[in-house]
């Protein structure tokens, strides 16, 4: 898994943006190839509910098959900061994205790391029926995941820093002004 | 001056949170000692600024407030609970849950500290005993909706949905008019797959809130699901097919004129609703 | 007629000032006496807003759905019945004893005892002084004439039919100041004081019966069994009947829309309440036999009571 700069900058602009909540997304990767090249946010309301997720999904497929795309992981970030468990919500939804795509992973941010030249990522893998954490899947050059760009934590925290979350939107925002362009996000890229 | 007493006050009245504007107020009263002209509103300002003050993360000002209000006030309740929260700013969650606990002990109605005790445990990561915490609270204090729709999030934490539908349903009595409520029930129905009650829901968020984009998405949602499963044996309290029909066709309609505005949506956006309409 | 100074001097201005003193003497002492304020205890909280969860169930169960309003009313059926909610769990069954023994009760009713005398004796006192002393003053004159009818009020104390209304009595001065004064006290002592001339009045209408007194002490003082009451409330809850609110959202919605006429709602609203009406008559049917059923049921239970 080789993270694009894009696809590290939204989850964790996404996490800034609503600091006192839960929020999740998805990655989405090419058709034949395993890079990460984008990510979609989803919610920041309440996680939990599965109407609005099948709206999203959906139109994420659709949006994907379009640009010959695929989702190939889920992302999180907790409300409370020092918290890095991954929910038993995102995993039913992790596990739903694995059952189509065994490739699929999860990632939980690490709140405390946003802001920092260290990267904020915490994949999970599915492993004999359960999501393990690799804790140091981004130094170890085995586990197989790594960022594109090695300097994208240090760029992006410099640009949330300037505020540069605010101009996120995710699937709640596209709900409540269906202006917010969430499923590319030109206004942050 | 006189304008900064009278705004904060009027905030104090309206319960509105904004501690931005409190402590931007606030601050300049209580550094130049202003703030005591204002006779008994003093302490309440003082209050007021503490909290906002925390809510900012100034913790110098905060604990100038609640030093204050400790030498006018020693042993007070109220003092001791901006104490607590000042624990918690600071990460001391522990000796905080031992202040609460305390004023919980002398007067066990002190609604203010009940709820920051909810609110520890629930940071301190041990929702269970949020959850037994704040029922005690709310089989007393049950008009407080806040408490309630609280009670409801902890519950979908823990994935239970049919408590949290209950807990619902309470701030639907107390709070009928507001569509976020309606909007929340309908979702948790969904989830429990009650998509007769939560069609019907839905259509209160829209009949509340025009063209509602949420509450249009799920209407359709709720609509096709109806449609494709087969007819409902109760059907008394069931829509019927006719109604169905009209339902869905309005949502797919007024979604369509939402969406086909010109430049309502982006067009990435636009052209993936637009084929979500057309597949459900 | 002319009045000599030496009357304002000494009786018209003494009478304001020893009223207002009394006044704010009196704010003093009841806030000392008040000195604590009594702690609630959770219990009878818990059991007063019981009630007032059933009254908000009947008032907005129309925002719930059906199996939600079925469910909480057949909870608090059950929790009333059974005495859940009481402070004391067996009071169902056993005589209350000597209201006197209970000591939370006593306490109300000498608080309220000592708010009363605050008030009434200093206002006594007053009017015994002025009674004694200055009875058939005149001591002002109003600059304006009045009808007839308001000698009662102004020229208490002095019973002359020839003397014009607009002089005013010394006793008629105090009910003046007593009723007057409230701004002026507002003035001084900031508003909610305790020397309100207005509160006097309602202390000696209920006068020993511990006005002040917590809401589950009926009128005459006597605690109330809240168990009786908590099965009054019950069998209001029970002739509640269920209406949702969302009944017909549906079609509400595709009217607002424009997508059916209104008319529709009209209809349906007619067919409902014919409905209703065949509910109704077959339901006063049943409400005949209920009652004598409901009178053998207590007497079954006072018998019992008894042994």
């Amino acid at each position: 898994m080789k993270f694009s700069h894009k696809a590290y900058l939204k989850p964790l602009a996404h996490a800034t943006k609503y600091p006192t909540g839960p929020v999740n997304g998805v990655f989405l990767a090419e058709t034949d190839s395993t890079n990460v090249v984008d990510a979609v946010p989803f919610f920041h309301f309440w996680g939990t509910l599965t109407p609005m997720l099948e709206v999203a999904m959906t139109q994420v497929d659709l949006h994907c098959k379009a640009n010959g795309l695929r989702i190939i992981g889920y992302y999180e970030a907790n409300e409370r900061l020092e918290d890095e468990a991954f929910s038993l919500v995102g995993q039913k939804i992790a596990s739903q994205i694995h059952h189509v795509n065994p490739e699929a992973f999860a990632v939980v941010i690490k709140n405390k790391n946003i802001i920092s030249d260290e990267v904020a990522f915490l994949p999970y893998q599915l492993k004999e029926g359960q999501w393990r954490v690799s804790k140091d899947a981004f130094t170890d050059k085995n586990a197989g995941f790594s960022l594109e760009n090695s300097s994208s934590p240090t760029v992006v925290a410099k640009a949330l820093r300037g505020g540069l979350g605010e101009k996120l939107a995710d699937f709640d925002n596209h709900l409540e002004n269906i202006k917010e362009d969430w499923l590319t996000n030109k206004a942050v890229v | 001056m006189v304008n900064a007493a009278k705004v904060l006050q009027d905030l104090r009245a309206s319960a509105e949170r904004k501690p931005d504007v409190v402590v931007r107020l606030g601050k300049p009263l209580i550094d130049s000692g202003a703030v005591l002209k204002l006779d008994a509103d003093a302490w309440l300002v003082y209050e007021q600024v503490a909290i906002a003050a925390l809510d900012m993360g100034d913790d110098a000002l905060a604990l100038k407030c609640i030093q204050a209000l400790e030498t006018k006030f020693p042993g007070s309740p109220r003092v001791r609970r901006l104490q607590g929260m000042q624990l918690e700013a600071s990460g001391k969650l522990a000796e905080a849950g031992l202040i609460y606990k305390a004023i919980l002990e002398e007067d066990e109605t002190n609604v203010l500290a009940s709820k920051r005790q909810v609110m520890l445990l629930r940071a301190m990561g041990l929702p269970s005993e949020a959850i037994s915490a704040l029922v005690k609270y709310l089989d007393i204090n049950y008009t407080d909706f806040e408490g309630w729709l609280q009670l409801a999030d902890l519950y979908l934490d823990e994935l239970m949905y049919a408590q949290a539908a209950f807990c619902m349903e309470e701030v639907l009595m107390l709070q009928p008019q507001n569509h976020i409520f309606h909007l929340k029930y309908a979702e948790i129905l969904y989830t429990q797959d009650n998509f007769q009650l939560a069609l019907k829901q839905f259509c209160r968020v829209v009949e509340l809130c025009r063209d509602h984009v949420r509450g249009l998405y799920g209407i359709k949602m709720c609509a096709s699901r109806l449609l494709k499963a087969a007819p409902s044996k109760d059907a008394a309290a069931a829509t019927s097919h006719e109604d169905l029909e009209a339902m869905d066709l309005l949502a797919t309609e007024r979604l369509i004129a939402l969406y086909g505005a010109p430049g309502a949506a982006a067009e990435s956006s636009k052209v993936a609703a637009t084929k979500w309409i057309e597949i459900q | 007629m002319l009045l000599d100074p030496a009357i304002r001097d000494w009786v018209l201005i003494p009478i304001m000032i020893v009223m207002v003193l009394v006044g704010v003497v009196r704010h003093q002492v009841t806030v000392l006496l008040n000195g604590t304020p009594k702690k609630a205890d959770l219990k009878s909280a818990r059991e007063t807003k019981a009630l007032q969860r059933c009254g908000l169930l009947r008032a907005h169960g129309v925002h719930i759905p059906e199996h939600a309003f079925h469910g909480r009313k057949a909870f608090l059926s059950e929790a009333f019945e059974k005495g859940t909610y009481l402070k004391e769990t067996n009071t169902g069954n056993k005589p209350r004893g000597n209201v006197m023994q209970d000591p939370a009760y006593v306490e109300t009713m000498m608080d309220g005892m000592k708010k009363n005398m605050m008030n009434i004796v200093p206002q006594t006192v007053i009017m015994g002084w002025i009674n004694f002393f200055f009875s058939g003053f005149v001591l002002v004159k109003l600059p304006f004439p009045l009808t007839v009818r308001f000698k009662g009020m102004l020229q208490r104390g002095v019973e002359t039919h020839d003397m014009d209304v607009s002089w005013v009595s010394s006793l008629s001065w105090y009910f003046l100041n007593l009723f007057g004064l409230q701004s002026v006290f507002t003035l001084i002592l900031g508003s909610g004081h305790a020397a309100d001339a207005m509160r006097d009045m309602q202390a000696m209408s209920t006068m020993g019966m511990g006005a002040a007194a917590g809401p589950n002490l009926s009128p005459t003082g006597q605690p109330q069994d809240m168990h009786k009451i908590f099965l009054a409330e019950k069998e209001n809850l029970d002739l509640t009947e269920h209406e949702w609110g969302l009944e017909n959202v549906e079609t509400r919605l595709l009217v607002k829309y424009g997508k059916k006429p209104a008319s529709v709602l009209l209809d349906q609203k007619k067919a409902k309440i014919a409905k209703l009406a065949g509910r109704q008559a077959t339901k006063e049917f049943a409400a005949v036999a209920a009652p004598s059923a409901a009178a053998a049921n207590a007497s079954r239970k006072k018998g019992r009571r008894q042994v």
